[in-house]
């Protein structure tokens, strides 16, 4: 039971519904620390190790609003864990501790020549989640920068510089009623220091956090491999987190994305959970499966789950 | 409104044309103007330096001259994102390689091809990166 604790499961309703579910964070907390984290951190380093430039992507005019955020992060993994973290700022000498790794990054904010990477990239690898800043120009919003190990089907370094609309623009039923528009029109609104959070779900086939459209080819196969048998082992329902904060500062938007995987044999053994996750699934729209990569799989899914809930029926 | 200021190569002059047009219908003051051949730096430059500020630059031209211009608008002080490039109908198109990211050039977009590079089989699809002026190829399995 223990990996139920604390995962965010997503479904507030027994049937599946299309909206921005974002809601309000009080404390404003943009990251969160878990007992993944060692764990974690080393799949990131190693991604960014091998894979950079898939994984770490900026523009150059984004560097002032890295620097606000590896400041405002290693402040919060401070101020939010101190046993774990330490931070000191003297003028603009900098010196942050992660005692869960043993190490130091002692810096001088905004001397670039202080720092061996991006301040992004430095900072992105002492968290979980994955960070995206969207530039707030006259004109919209523009991904600018992006450390992303563990997306979910999509590329960082195709979407480089794109508006945040065409970013978007595949996704079913997003141009409707102007809902598109209105998403961003709500970013664009959002107050400096407020952080606004919503949840977002698909699923994942094996336990992979990092399943990128680059290697597609490798994770994609073993959508075909799911059976009313196997799928227990194998389907992993995959939520992210996601946060928006708008930095002081520069007035760009911070998005961060902390995703967690939770194996469908653990899933079921809540009730109310599986109830719900049978409901969705089945609700589901087609184009939505589709886009999700559910389709293949999901009269298989939908029978395991009726499996089990029949066998709950029959316990009680 | 911002002001919108196109420029196209005199083949692209139809493409060019439309996009005035669009914009109009929107509302926006837009303005085209015809690139003289070869284009010459630095006139193209002292032209940005007199436009009003926030000025959106979009182009209609060939790769080479597409740079040049971004450099010449960069020193006028537009940004990346004030310089859009318009869409070419040329009956060809490039293909971002979602496996390796190189970009390949005059594909079709109703046919899937091997990228040249990494030699994975892609299906091209209709998402466009204005910062890349590509559309997306999807690995197929």
């Amino acid at each position: 039971m223990s990996r139920l604790n604390g995962f965010p499961f997503p479904f507030t309703k027994d049937q599946y519904t299309y909206s921005n579910n974002s809601v309000p964070l009080d404390p404003a907390k943009t990251i969160t620390v878990t007992a993944d984290y060692k764990n974690e951190l080393e799949l990131i380093r190693k991604l960014l190790q091998k894979h950079h430039q898939r994984c770490f992507r900026s523009l150059p005019l984004s560097i002032e609003s890295q620097w606000e955020i590896m400041l405002l992060l290693f402040n919060e993994l401070a101020s939010c864990n101190p046993e774990s973290f330490t931070f000191q700022k003297m003028g603009g000498e900098c010196l942050f501790q992660n005692h869960l790794l043993a190490e130091e990054e002692a810096f001088v904010f905004r001397d670039v020549s202080t720092i061996d990477l991006e301040p992004l990239d430095l900072v992105g690898r002492h968290v979980q989640e994955d960070l995206i800043i969207m530039g707030d120009r006259h004109d919209g919003l523009f991904l600018e920068a992006g450390q992303l190990c563990f997306p979910s089907n999509w590329s960082l370094a195709f979407v480089q510089g794109m508006e945040f609309k065409s970013i978007h623009n595949q996704v079913p039923g997003i141009q409707n009623d102007g809902f598109i528009d209105k998403v961003e029109r709500f970013i664009s609104k959002i107050q400096p220091g407020a952080v606004w959070e919503r949840k977002n779900w698909s699923i994942t086939v094996t336990n992979k956090l990092d399943t990128p459209l680059e290697t597609y080819s490798v994770w994609g196969k073993h959508r075909q491999e799911v059976t009313c048998e196997n799928a227990g082992d194998l389907i992993h329902l995959r939520v992210e987190v996601q946060r928006l904060f708008r930095l002081p500062m520069n007035h760009d938007v911070l998005f961060t994305i902390h995703t967690y995987l939770l194996q469908l044999n653990d899933l079921i053994q809540q009730e109310s959970w599986l109830k719900s996750f049978y409901q969705n699934i089945k609700t589901l729209p087609e184009e939505i499966a589709e886009y999700k990569g559910i389709s293949t799989y999901r009269t298989e899914l939908l029978r395991f789950l009726e499996n089990h809930m029949e066998k709950g029926r029959r316990g009680r | 409104m911002r002001h919108i200021l196109i420029l196209t190569e005199v083949r692209f002059k139809k493409d060019g044309l439309k996009e005035k047009e669009l914009r109009k219908e929107s509302g926006s003051s837009v303005e085209l103007k015809l690139l003289d051949s070869p284009v010459d730096r630095k006139k193209i430059e002292q032209m940005l330096k007199d436009k009003p500020l926030g000025t959106m630059l979009i182009l209609y031209t060939g790769g080479a001259t597409r740079k040049l211009i971004r450099h010449a608008a960069n020193s006028a002080g537009f940004s990346h994102e004030d310089v859009r490039i318009g869409k070419i109908y040329t009956g060809t198109y490039r293909i971002f390689c979602s496996q390796c990211h190189r970009i390949n050039g005059k594909a079709s977009l109703e046919k899937s091809i091997i990228c040249i590079s990494c030699g994975q089989h892609l299906e091209p699809s209709d998402h466009y990166s204005s910062f890349h002026d590509a559309y997306l190829g999807y690995p197929i399995l």
